[in-house]
């Protein structure tokens, strides 16, 4: 099949930037769409052009370095797909689609569709873990966990932290990113000894990020591609509620 | 009073105090509505209930709760909305909804405009009573700082341009109380499926009881029923 591609182009964090045309033929419906790009990229290459940067690494859909909007939706049409594990299948001869980066002030785009995450990283060492003494591994099944709370935090713990949420976002918000890593560690019994103090300093990060607030509008539930539900976020809310109004100086914090 | 600071610093902090107040707000909409009803059974009831709210104790307490909870909604979502203005300064070329609703992504302009109703509302059928008698208002009466709550209100709603423009600004009012009122309950920290299941029909019936009961009294007006 053939496409034409409206890329954004741009140079570097302080080009302006711009929408880019491109032709591509000869697209098998097998491909992925990264794969679509590599021949893009090939035949740009070729003509002695700049290639169209992407991010990319394990092309399984569970790295999480991959993603774009396209065609105004983040990942692209299929539901619970990354943009590597999307198929060309998924689009049709003579399609027009619009390639955009994430566009949020907390992700400055670094080149291209490739945009700067480190936010969400930050936001996980702000509270992402759960301290522990070290020494030889423990017991395994020593510390009883009930299966919902099981069963909740695996789920939360699928975020692959692609940024499609904030991306999809109509307020450019962090708050599913955040919720997931915190009902991750926060409904485990390891992780509950944290839990409010987590809960602040996690919420807190987010906010020094530069990100946009939760107005419930439910856009990233829809385009997260590990399914992560929004009542993460209500459970976060819970949790920064208790944490700054309802508990009492926090004598077990062990991040101090 | 540091922890009550840096909680009103936070966005989940500011959200929470926007829900609050926008929870009191529906429930003062929904029980001012419901005060209204009494128009159907005549302007005995209706004038006692007005007399009722002009006790000093009961007019002056509902409105400094009203007029704080509306400050504190007011200004928690214009910093809010600043903020994620902020957050995203360049849009997409294409965008697409995927689950957010008319409603959800009007709210910051149906606020204003249940404001501009808030405030018209006030000079229709209250500021009258005050010192000065300033009111947007046919033929307002009064006896002794009592407004005539029934004439007052029959008069303003038999004029059609007036109840017209009571009926849009109900819609917009609805349009604000059916997202607001799901999307507080999620806020404030409901998380099971089955309780927002339950919280989206509740709201959306509460809703539907304001907005309907608002719309009843105005028709009824407007065609001279009552
Ligand atoms: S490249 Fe790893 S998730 Fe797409």
């Amino acid at each position: 099949m053939r496409l034409t591609l409206h890329i954004w182009r741009q140079k570097g964090r302080s080009d302006k930037g711009g929408f880019e045309t491109h032709q591509v033929d000869n697209v098998s419906e097998h491909m992925s769409f990264l794969e679509m790009l590599d021949v893009l990229n090939e035949g740009l290459e070729s003509q002695g052009k700049e290639p169209v940067a992407f991010e990319h690494d394990c092309r399984e859909g569970i790295c999480g370095s991959c993603g774009f909007v396209i065609n105004g939706r983040a990942h692209g049409p299929m539901t619970r797909t990354t943009v590597c594990q999307l198929h060309m299948r998924s689009f049709k001869d003579g399609d027009d689609l619009t390639l955009e980066p994430w566009r949020a002030k907390a992700f400055p785009i670094l080149r291209d569709l490739i945009v700067d995450r480190s936010a969400f990283d930050r936001i996980v060492q702000a509270g992402g873990f759960v301290s522990t003494n070290t020494g030889s591994a423990p017991e395994a099944n020593s510390v009883p966990v009930r299966r919902d709370c099981a069963d909740k935090s695996m789920d939360a713990a699928a975020c692959i932290g692609c940024g499609a949420c904030v991306a999809m976002c109509p307020n450019a918000s962090a708050s599913l990113f955040t919720a997931a890593k915190l009902a991750h560690l926060n409904l485990l019994p390891q992780g509950e000894p944290e839990r409010l103090i987590r809960s602040e300093k996690m919420v807190l990060q987010m906010d020094i990020e530069g990100f946009g607030h939760c107005t419930n509008h439910g856009d990233c539930e829809v385009v997260c591609p590990k399914g992560i539900s929004v009542t993460t976020i209500a459970q976060m809310n819970r949790n920064y509620v208790q944490a700054t109004l309802l508990s009492s100086p926090r004598e077990g914090d062990s991040t101090e | 009073m540091n922890f009550l600071l840096s909680f009103w610093r936070s966005t989940v902090g500011t959200k929470v105090v926007v829900a609050v107040t926008g929870l009191f707000l529906f429930a003062f909409t929904l029980f001012h509505m419901i005060g209204n009803l009494q128009v159907f059974t005549g302007p005995g009831d209706m004038d006692a209930y007005g007399a009722f709210l002009h006790k000093p104790e009961v007019l002056w307490g509902g409105r400094a709760l009203v007029s704080t909870s509306i400050l504190l909604h007011i200004v928690g979502t214009v910093k809010l909305v600043k903020t994620t203005a902020a957050a995203r300064p360049q849009g997409y070329r294409k965008w697409t909804a995927q689950a957010s609703t008319f409603y959800s992504r009007t709210m910051k302009f149906t606020g204003p405009l249940v404001l501009v109703y808030f405030v018209v509302h006030l000079l229709n059928l209250t500021t009258g009573a005050e010192p000065g008698h300033i009111a947007l208002h046919p033929n307002y009466l009064q006896t002794d700082g009592v407004p005539k709550a029934f004439e007052n209100l029959t008069a303003l709603l038999g004029n059609p341009l007036w109840a017209a423009f009571y009926i849009v600004a109900n819609l917009a009012l609805g349009f604000h109380l059916w997202h607001g009122a799901y999307s507080m309950c999620k806020t404030l920290g409901l998380s099971g499926h089955r309780q927002l299941r339950l919280a989206r029909i509740i709201a959306s019936l509460l809703t539907a009881t304001v907005v309907g009961g608002n719309i009843a009294i105005t028709t009824a007006c407007v065609l001279h029923l009552v």
